[in-house]
């Protein structure tokens, strides 16, 4: 028994190292060469504009960190509301065809191919509703991603306090929209992880930008109708380019990028070790 | 029954299912005078907590509930009032003590009155929510720390402000399904305590699966056996002369 008991120990173990494996030699491959850019570049990499191809200039990347945060921000003021109301309603209605259909929906979406739901957003939004390359369009597409992330996550942490307070605050004489508002105050700190969960995934999506962004990366945004560029799109671009400066950029960007979504999931966890209910 | 005081709730013809289950079978007759401690009592599954969920119609918050007969409060239908009005005039304390966890124990008590648009001014807030608390007995133990988290309470002291916060609302009737069945023996007694004294002031409906609370606290008490109203009536004679055999053998602790 005790060499069969180590027999499962030891594979248990290899495998966890295997998985743990890739993490580390990708952020350890992106650490080391993005580094090297950081430095020689200096922090006026996060604000120059990208430099000319075939230069020895390694510029920066301030317009697509600024195209980044501006579609992110945006989709988030689009996403957020929406997510919460739609969490909301599948709390409160749970037994409803629409809160069952939208529970599934939001299941199906998660899993959804982002590219696809690029090329559709941007056939609906940016061909046929005339928005084009714009940073409208991009946000729309990374709402719609966001969305599903977001209300599962919220709905989750809507749980506990829909057993514990709903029947409460109802007896309380309270209207729908004052026991919607105790719900989601009792839940608030898996509702704050949902949508840093939400910002952190369309943080870095790539696929559905490319079909929605601008691959012209010296652009700065000035209106969510002006075309815009994002990080991950640099970095797909870049990296496949001939010029060695460009690909510098690129593992320069690779590191800013891993570094604002691992920012994100300290403050997920940060958010999550303060939230939740008592016991 | 022979009681002058008039009469708060009436219930008749009372049908119950949840799903399939036939809960309550036609409950009729029943009728709780006002200001007064009215028990129900009865095995588990008799109905009681169905019956008690009846009054303040909480019971349709469950999607397979059915409901048919008569209730009134004070003469007046609760089946064609808004449930929303029903429940700030009828409230209700649960088994569970279930404050609102992470809000401030003086939030717990002002959210409804602000957000029922009952009380607006600050101070007349404050007065209210420290009138409730000494009446529940709680206002010593919790003066201090008025905005800490009431999920930071213990579960007797939880259940208390649970209590005080039915009662900031100023109800007609207070349902309260075994409020002592998930606290210790001293909170238990403290809040027996306070149920004798809230009499004086607001109707209260009392479940509860103890005989012997029932006997010492309630002025009336009703047997629930299966679904069924057996026997109702006030509690002495009920205790000491029931006109049903099945109640004689629940009070004497062999149902």
């Amino acid at each position: 028994m005790k060499g069969q008991e180590a027999l499962i120990l030891s594979l248990t173990l290899a495998a966890t190292a295997l998985v743990f494996a890739p993490f580390f030699w990708i952020l350890g491959a992106v650490a080391y060469n993005g580094a090297l850019v950081l430095a020689k570049a200096g922090l006026g990499f996060l604000l120059k504009r990208p430099p000319l191809p075939g230069t020895n200039s390694l510029g920066g990347i301030g317009t697509v960190i600024e195209g980044s945060l501006l579609i992110v921000g945006m989709a988030m003021a689009i996403a957020t509301p929406l997510s919460l109301l739609t969490a909301l309603h599948i709390t409160l209605h749970e037994d409803s065809p629409i809160a069952k259909l939208g529970r599934a929906l939001m299941d199906i979406m998660v899993e959804f191919p982002t590219i696809v739901i690029g090329i559709s957003v941007f056939l609906i939004f940016g061909l046929a509703l005339g928005l084009g390359l714009s940073a409208l369009t991009a946000s729309i597409a990374l709402a719609v991603i966001m969305i599903p992330y977001t209300t599962i996550q919220a709905v989750e942490a809507m749980k506990i306090p829909k057993e514990v307070v709903y029947e409460a605050a109802v007896a309380l004489g309270l209207r729908e929209g004052h026991v919607a508002k105790i719900i989601l105050t009792e839940g608030r700190g898996g509702v704050i992880t949902g949508v840093l969960i939400g910002m952190a995934k369309i943080f870095g999506e790539t696929a559905p930008l490319l079909f929605t962004t601008a691959t012209s990366f010296d652009i700065l945004a000035n209106s969510p109708l002006s075309p815009v560029s994002a990080v991950p799109v640099l970095i797909f671009v870049y990296a496949f380019s001939p010029y060695t400066n460009w690909q510098e950029v690129a593992w320069g960007a690779s590191l800013v990028l891993s570094l604002i979504v691992l920012g994100i999931y300290i403050a997920v966890r940060l958010s999550l070790s303060k939230g939740g209910l008592r016991e | 029954m022979s009681d002058s005081k008039p009469i708060v709730i009436r219930v008749e013809r009372l049908n119950v299912w949840l799903g399939r289950v036939h809960v309550l079978k036609d409950v009729s007759g029943l009728a709780i005078p006002r200001n007064s401690v009215f028990a129900i009592m009865g095995p588990s599954g008799s109905g009681k907590t169905t019956l008690l969920k009846t009054f303040n119609r909480i019971i349709e918050l469950n999607r397979d509930a059915r409901v048919e007969g008569k209730v009134t409060l004070d003469g007046e239908d609760i089946f064609s009032m808004d449930p929303v009005v029903l429940r700030r005039r009828v409230g209700m304390v649960f088994q569970q003590p279930n404050p609102f966890p992470h809000m401030s124990i003086y939030d717990n008590i002002a959210y409804a009155l602000r957000a029922n648009g009952i009380v607006k001014d600050k101070a007349r807030l404050r007065e209210i929510v420290r009138s409730v608390l000494e009446q529940v007995h709680l206002w010593d133990e919790v003066n201090s720390r008025l905005n800490s988290p009431a999920g930071k309470l213990s579960g007797g002291q939880q259940q208390r402000l649970v209590i005080a916060r039915a009662l900031a609302l100023k109800p007609e009737v207070l349902l309260m399904d075994e409020p002592t069945s998930m606290v210790d023996v001293v909170n238990a007694r403290k809040i027996e305590q306070l149920i004798t004294e809230l009499r004086r002031s607001i109707t209260i409906v009392l479940v509860t699966h103890n005989p012997q609370q029932a006997m010492r606290i309630s002025d009336y008490v009703a047997f629930l056996y299966d679904g069924r109203l057996i026997e109702w009536g006030p509690t002495k004679i009920v205790f000491s002369t029931p006109s049903n055999k099945l109640t004689e053998m629940y009070v004497m602790g062999r149902v």
